[in-house]
């Protein structure tokens, strides 16, 4: 019923409008454009933490380089580009509230993910290297914390901060 | 003690896989002038939490060391003889939280006093921003001993102010290449020319005696004074020859945009490379 | 009777447009700016943001049937010849009868959506949001691209 309403309301516009019945529907176009601008950034960001596991009072646990436990930063940018890293303000004891657990730190730099292959640094002293090809770094992290064999029983905490200068 | 309480002292920390935490900074380096006192950086949380991120600005530039590895020197009060900007550049905001996939502009402000004679000033930008935490995991009983560690990033960028006429060059000199394994170790001094630092790359080209190349390195390198670099350019698998370094400077860069690059004459020259 | 008289009161606003040579026009308005775009790190523009949403206004007699039809690009250009993806999703676009970025109706910018034109004067707009996907290995750089919004007008 509708398709018969529309015929002859179709024919009055065309009268009414001087022009014959449009053989197929008109059309019109316009266009607009995207845009966007890809900067190149650089970043850093933590991948892993470090995990010291099981901590007994009077047994030092150590976290290699190449263990599961060790940190790992994802270091990203323009490939080849140089870059000086180091770990700075490095805490020499993990506290809580006035207990101090001594901790030190391990540190190596590879271009692929692979803390095996890493070339070891010492992390307060820092190093300086270039990134991948691909513009890739990883930096991994490790350590030796030392209870006492009287340490208090609490949570020790400490910040360690990775500084990348590029 | 008894084998239940070193149990009950055990803290069990597992791995902890990060969502990796961080900020993206673009661009790596900022060069503002005279002409327009303003300039920013974009960051970018790439990760699922919020980051708060702290701004800071000091004096630095980058020098290598005595065996040829690049270090950021800074100097906390720098005098006169130290082109710095850093006394009277602002970041705003200083501190700020960046929710997930959040991206925010840093704008930066330069007030250089009256008179500043022409030529770059330099300062460092450092964006501080907490990495993760290592999450406080284990038996739950008072009596344990747990670690926590806080993991913060300092991503430290560049930045170069240049007031009225800058220019600058490279200076190559004392050119040396040992053959170490696989590797040709190769040191220069590079001494930096005019009043601007220099934003260059190095092609290094090692050559056989059948004109062939045996391996080559290709560097972006910025002098700010006077730089003695290593690099070790691989030659892995080339048979004994006597090859020839060919070192190339040129004042172009991949990484950064072309209007900010200063002229200045292509440097170049070519050493026997030294058996050990 | 009353469904054929208000039919047939259509022809005034439709005549003059047609007097015109034009039964519907479309404009561009406004692009759809992705702004700045990290690396590996997608990024989406709403059709709601009445910043950086493209926008097209649209000019057809009032109460008239339109076909809305995009070609969308699936991929801007950049330095080099280096092409970013850039996708389209079912809500992506909007038609709003009031050319109001707070007043639309969300339709699949991929697939032609029918359109009522609203009241006199006989004025719409279209919204578009829209992804981009930059590679994390997409080269830095001004990036464009050309979407066009085809409306076939059913007089």
């Amino acid at each position: 019923m509708k398709h018969g309403l529309m015929q002859p309301s179709l024919a009055l516009v065309a009268l009414l409008a001087g022009l014959a019945p449009p053989a197929t529907a008109q059309a019109n176009s316009g266009s607009i454009t995207a845009t966007a601008v890809v900067l190149q950034p650089i970043s850093v960001t933590g991948a892993v933490n470090l995990s010291f596991g099981n901590v007994f009072p009077g047994v030092p646990a150590t976290v290699a380089l190449a263990d599961a436990g060790a940190g790992r930063f994802d270091v990203a940018g323009q490939a080849n580009a140089p870059v000086t890293m180091s770990f700075t303000a490095l805490p020499g004891n993990l506290t809580f509230g006035a207990n101090n657990m001594p901790v030190v730190f391990t540190a190596g730099f590879n271009t692929t993910n692979s803390a095996a292959g890493a070339t070891p640094f010492t992390p307060a002293s820092g190093a300086a290297t270039s990134l991948s090809g691909t513009g890739a770094l990883f930096v991994f992290m490790g350590g030796t914390v030392t209870p006492a064999v009287n340490q208090a029983a609490g949570t020790y905490n400490g910040t360690v901060t990775l500084q990348v200068t590029y | 003690m008894t084998k239940a309480a070193w149990l009950a002292l055990a803290a069990l920390c597992t791995t902890s896989r990060l969502p990796a935490q961080g900020v993206m900074v673009a661009p790596k380096a900022v060069f503002m002038s005279s002409g327009s006192g303003s300039g920013s950086v974009t960051l970018l949380n790439p990760g699922t939490d919020p980051v708060e991120v702290v701004v800071s600005v000091f004096y630095g530039y980058t020098a290598t060391d005595s065996a040829g590895q690049l270090r950021l020197i800074t100097i906390d009060h720098p005098d006169s003889t130290q082109p710095s900007a850093a006394a009277w550049l602002q970041a705003f905001p200083r501190r700020l939280t960046l929710g997930p996939r959040d991206q925010q502009v840093v704008r930066l402000l330069a007030t250089p006093p009256a008179g500043l004679p022409d030529g770059e000033y330099w300062a460092r930008l450092a964006f501080t921003a907490k990495a993760g935490e290592l999450p406080v995991a284990g038996v739950s009983d008072s009596a344990t001993i747990k670690v926590g560690l806080t993991l913060q990033i300092q991503q430290v960028i560049g930045l170069h102010y240049r007031n009225g006429q800058v220019r600058t060059g490279i200076a190559l000199s004392g050119l040396e290449a040992v053959r170490q394994g696989d590797s040709v170790i190769v040191h220069a001094r590079l001494e930096r020319q005019g009043n601007a630092a220099y934003l260059g790359t190095v092609h290094a080209a090692i050559v056989g005696s059948n004109g062939k190349p045996a391996g080559e390195l290709r560097v972006p390198i910025t002098v700010f004074f006077a730089n003695r670099p290593r690099w070790a350019v691989s030659i892995a698998g080339a048979p004994a020859d006597q090859y020839r370094l060919r070192l190339d400077i040129t004042p172009q860069r991949d990484d950064l945009e072309r209007q900010v690059l200063l002229r200045s004459p292509a440097v170049s020259d070519s050493v026997a490379v030294q058996s050990p | 009777m009353p469904a054929l008289l208000a039919v047939a009161a259509l022809p005034a606003p439709a005549a003059s447009v047609h007097g015109q040579g034009q039964p519907v026009r479309v404009n561009g308005v406004r692009s759809v700016s992705f702004g700045t775009v990290f690396p590996g790190i997608p990024k989406s523009v709403p059709r709601t943001d009445a910043l950086n949403s493209g926008r097209f206004d649209i000019r057809a007699a009032a109460g008239s049937q339109l076909q809305l039809s995009f070609a969308l690009p699936s991929a801007m250009t950049g330095p080099g010849g280096a092409t970013m993806p850039l996708s389209f999703g079912g809500g992506d676009a909007g038609y709003s009868a009031t050319q109001s970025v707070a007043s639309q109706v969300g339709f699949d910018p991929r697939v032609p959506f029918l359109a009522t034109m609203g009241g006199p004067p006989g004025r719409a707009a279209v919204f578009l949001g829209g992804t981009v996907t930059p590679l994390a290995s997409q080269p830095a750089g001004s990036y464009t691209g050309t979407i066009t919004l085809t409306v076939v007008y059913f007089p």
